[in-house]
């Protein structure tokens, strides 16, 4: 398509009518399909009766069946004796505060025993994105949620969003149906496999329930191996003869305990003599950092971070798989600070599960390292230190709290300052060399987009505090990570932390919606307040279909889709023949199309004037009627290239708020 | 030779250095003296490949030969690196970041897109000197790099495109 043609395309899909009103299906076809296979499939249709049929059902529109809040509404039935074996998990699942599961249909007595229990439960479209929903429910609310797909391909669906999970030490609670223990290795019917073997290395912990009266024994195992240490994903694959096994009462469970008697909630905590040589290395040092990570979100830790923060000047970065224990505001914080990572003498890791190693962070090679962790086995990995301390977060910070002598360090406060100055400056300059880009190429560089949100979300009418963000995508990642700001726990879930997965995206979305939509933990001030996320061309074809998702329990959202027509990593292919087309997608994809046939809205926005109305009326309609929007803003690839479009792709530096590598 | 009968600037270059190694920020680090009383330094570090670095104590001056490859000669790449090395000596640096020039003095040198760091150190600053030039280093890829050269990384470095 010419530019010329493009142009006629209207910037937006104006709705006519309340976006909650519905879609008209033969609207979204005449628009969108109109000489494609739609029409081919009606006219196959073959008799007159049934063309008539047809042509009256494209009046129809796309609604929920009232089954699904009738269902969501109905009261809760806990399960008692005689139960199942899926209810007695589902009970201790209960017990323990699950907090949500996503799912798709499958491993069916487990799942309708925790709907019946009433923990929240979320049906959605593949196995794979209710794994990341999941995952993202966990990394904004900081509360255990599960994820289930049926045996062999549901389960093996989820691959990859485990190994995110895992890869971000997300205490994600993997279930799965899987056959019978009596037909194992028969091949008898379908979809038979062994589970556990795949989640290898992908996991804290996993177990094949084989005997069913121990499946309250083994509930136990999964609870107390995801609320301890440092946590990962723990995987149960429930066959048959668990899951329907029956129990008329608690003798006839080898193991019926109380989770009081079978976890503890004791954490380990540092040494005095531990303590006091830090507060000797703090005391001494000039310019100390503290990078708070994942310990520091799980252990809910961030009031005695601060408290350690301002007792003695100590400034704050922060890393992880979720960003706002410290906030981005605190004059003591350098998560946009990358320029001071540099200067800094003593650098205390607390909760940083995921170790890079020597030079990946930007510290100088003078720096003092203190490292806190619960796994003993751990410290000294990656990175040398000068002191180790057994213990968690929030043991640690607040044994610190009180130790540490008040100390006031002006000097490296105002570097601080200084530093986080000079790079809303680069930000500035990057945002305008964007604009002028846009305006050069009439089409929508990602320096506007990032700048847009910032200006929206943060600047605007909006409290800063109040959205929650999923920040994905992968080229465009790069530049809205310099502008996205966490001010309060939870508020930006890092999309591809870690493992680098850029596909989950609208996944992630799902679950973090659903926590804000139900005020979970650190959400609970912003229940029911529209969510953002970011995503990219390529991310989007991963988890798209979440849309449907996301309208169908009114999750409030706006998914940016930062469109180039190509994957991020496009440039490679040019470095070798033949090779140009794999990296390339069709120009000028109508992403927000398929929004709008999946019951959300959807904006196409080629102008970079364009971005920010459309992100405000997209909130607000999500604000006032629980509607979700994809933005589909137009790019093209050649803006990564550096020598034409400086400065191209971004590089990053870690710890802060660039990094999701660790 | 040993280090006890070296010059004081070398002994402290060495001594330097070797600190790095013992706590771990150096991996595979090994002394090897080279012609002339000149020693040379090789270890791994931010990078796959090794670094190297040279004291030449009667000249007085540290070298970290070829750091950047394929820098070339006259570019935009080559003159905003050498604006970068001027700028560490600027007062408007706080101590701890700046490379005080009357301890020791800084340039580069681009052979055929190699380009060399040259540190001229004054006589008695060769533990200041050592310190400076590692953190120097360390500025060039966490600062200087991090600018609009992902490519030039990716080529070069072998930085993971993801």
């Amino acid at each position: 398509m010419s530019k010329s043609e493009k142009k006629k395309v209207p910037a937006a899909s104006q709705p006519t009518t309340k976006a909650s009103e519905g879609v008209s299906r033969r609207s979204f076809l005449g628009t969108s399909m109109r000489s494609g296979a739609a029409v081919a499939a009606l006219a196959g249709a073959g008799v007159g009766v049934a063309r008539a049929v047809a042509e009256d059902r494209t009046e129809e529109p796309i609604r929920v069946p009232e089954e699904v809040p009738a269902s969501r509404a109905e009261a809760p039935r806990p399960a008692e004796f005689p139960m199942n074996g899926a209810e007695v998990f589902a009970k201790a699942c209960a017990a323990e505060g699950l907090a949500a599961l996503f799912c798709c249909p499958g491993n069916y007595a487990v799942i309708n025993a925790i709907a019946a229990e009433g923990i929240p439960t979320y049906g959605g479209r593949t196995e794979g994105s209710m794994c990341a929903a999941a995952d993202g429910f966990i990394r904004v609310t900081g509360e255990i949620a599960a994820c289930s797909g049926t045996e062999g391909p549901g389960f093996t669906n989820m691959i990859m969003n485990i190994g995110a999970a895992n890869a971000a030490r997300t205490p994600l609670l993997v279930l799965a149906s899987n056959m019978t223990v009596s037909g194992d290795d028969t091949e008898r019917g379908i979809q038979r496999g062994y589970q556990q073997p795949l989640t290898t290395g992908l996991k804290k912990w996993g177990k094949r329930l084989i005997t069913p009266n121990r499946v309250h024994e083994y509930a136990a195992y999964a609870f107390r191996q995801l609320r301890t240490g440092v946590p990962r994903p723990v995987h149960l694959d429930f066959p048959g003869e668990v899951a329907r096994a029956r129990f008329t009462d608690a003798e006839e469970l080898i193991y019926y305990y109380d989770k009081s008697r079978y976890r503890t909630h004791s954490q380990p905590a540092p040494s005095p003599v531990d303590v006091a040589k830090a507060v000797e290395m703090i005391r001494k040092a000039q310019r100390p950092m503290i990078v708070a990570s994942t310990g520091v979100f799980y252990d809910k830790a961030w009031d005695a971070l601060r408290i350690v923060a301002e007792r003695a000047d100590i400034a704050v970065v922060e890393s992880g798989p979720s960003r706002g224990h410290f906030s981005d505001s605190h004059p003591l914080s350098a998560s946009t600070a990358p320029d001071a990572l540099l200067s800094v003498d003593l650098v205390i890791l607390i909760g940083q599960y995921c170790m890079p190693t020597i030079g990946e962070f930007a510290f100088d090679p003078d720096a003092r390292c203190i490292r806190i962790d619960p796994d003993a086995a751990d410290i000294g990995r990656n990175i040398p230190v000068d002191l180790g301390i057994v213990s968690g977060a929030g043991a640690a910070l607040e044994a610190l709290a009180e130790a540490l002598p008040a100390a006031k360090r002006p000097a490296w406060r105002s570097e601080l300052a200084a530093a986080r100055d000079a790079f809303e400056k680069e930000n500035e300059e990057f945002y305008r060399k964007g604009l002028q880009y846009s305006h050069d190429t009439d089409l929508v560089h990602p320096a506007v987009i990032a700048k847009g949100l910032s200006d929206v979300l943060y600047h605007g009418d909006i409290p800063k505090e109040q959205t929650t963000v999923v920040s994905g995508g992968y080229g465009i990642g790069r530049y809205t990570r310099r502008f996205l700001r966490a001010y309060r726990p939870g508020q930006i879930a890092n999309g591809a932390y870690q493992y680098g997965a850029i596909g989950p995206d609208v996944g992630y979305t799902v679950g973090v919606g659903a926590a804000v939509q139900n005020g979970i933990g650190p959400q609970a001030p912003y229940r029911g307040a529209p969510v953002v996320a970011v995503t990219g061309d390529a991310g989007i074809a991963y988890s798209g279909m979440e849309l449907e998702t996301l309208a169908k329990y009114k999750i409030p959202a706006v998914i940016v889709v930062y469109n180039n027509n190509a994957w991020g990593v496009w440039q490679s292919g040019r470095r070798s023949a033949r090779s140009q087309h794999m990296y390339l997608f069709q120009e000028n994809l109508r992403y927000e199309k398929i929004a709008e046939a999946l019951g959300a809205r959807g904006e196409y926005i080629t102008r970079a004037e364009d971005f920010v109305p459309a992100l405000e009326r997209s909130y607000q309609i999500a604000a006032t009627e629980g509607v979700t929007t994809l933005l589909n803003c137009q790019a093209k690839k050649e803006f990564w290239e550096t020598n034409n479009y400086p400065p191209g792709m971004p590089q990053k530096v870690e710890p802060g708020c660039m990094s999701y590598n660790h | 030779m040993t280090l006890s009968s070296e010059s004081p600037d070398s002994r402290a270059v060495a001594l330097g250095l070797q600190s790095y190694a013992d706590r771990g920020v150096f991996r595979g680090f090994a002394r090897r003296p080279a012609l002339s009383g000149r020693h040379e330094y090789r270890f791994l570090w931010l990078t796959e490949g090794p670094t190297v670095l040279r004291f030449d104590p009667r000249s007085g001056t540290l070298t970290l030969p070829d750091l950047l490859p394929n820098v070339a000669y006259p570019s935009a790449m080559d003159r905003a690196l050498r604006g970068f090395l001027a700028e560490r000596s600027s007062a408007d640096l706080p101590d701890h970041r700046r490379i005080d020039p009357k301890r020791a003095s800084v340039r580069c040198v681009n052979r055929a897109g190699n380009v060399t760091i040259v540190l001229a150190v004054a006589k008695g600053h060769g533990a200041y000197a050592v310190t400076k030039a590692i953190s120097l280093v360390n500025e060039i890829f966490h600062g200087f790099l991090r600018g609009p050269y992902r490519e030039y990384m990716v080529e070069n470095f072998n930085e993971p495109e993801e």
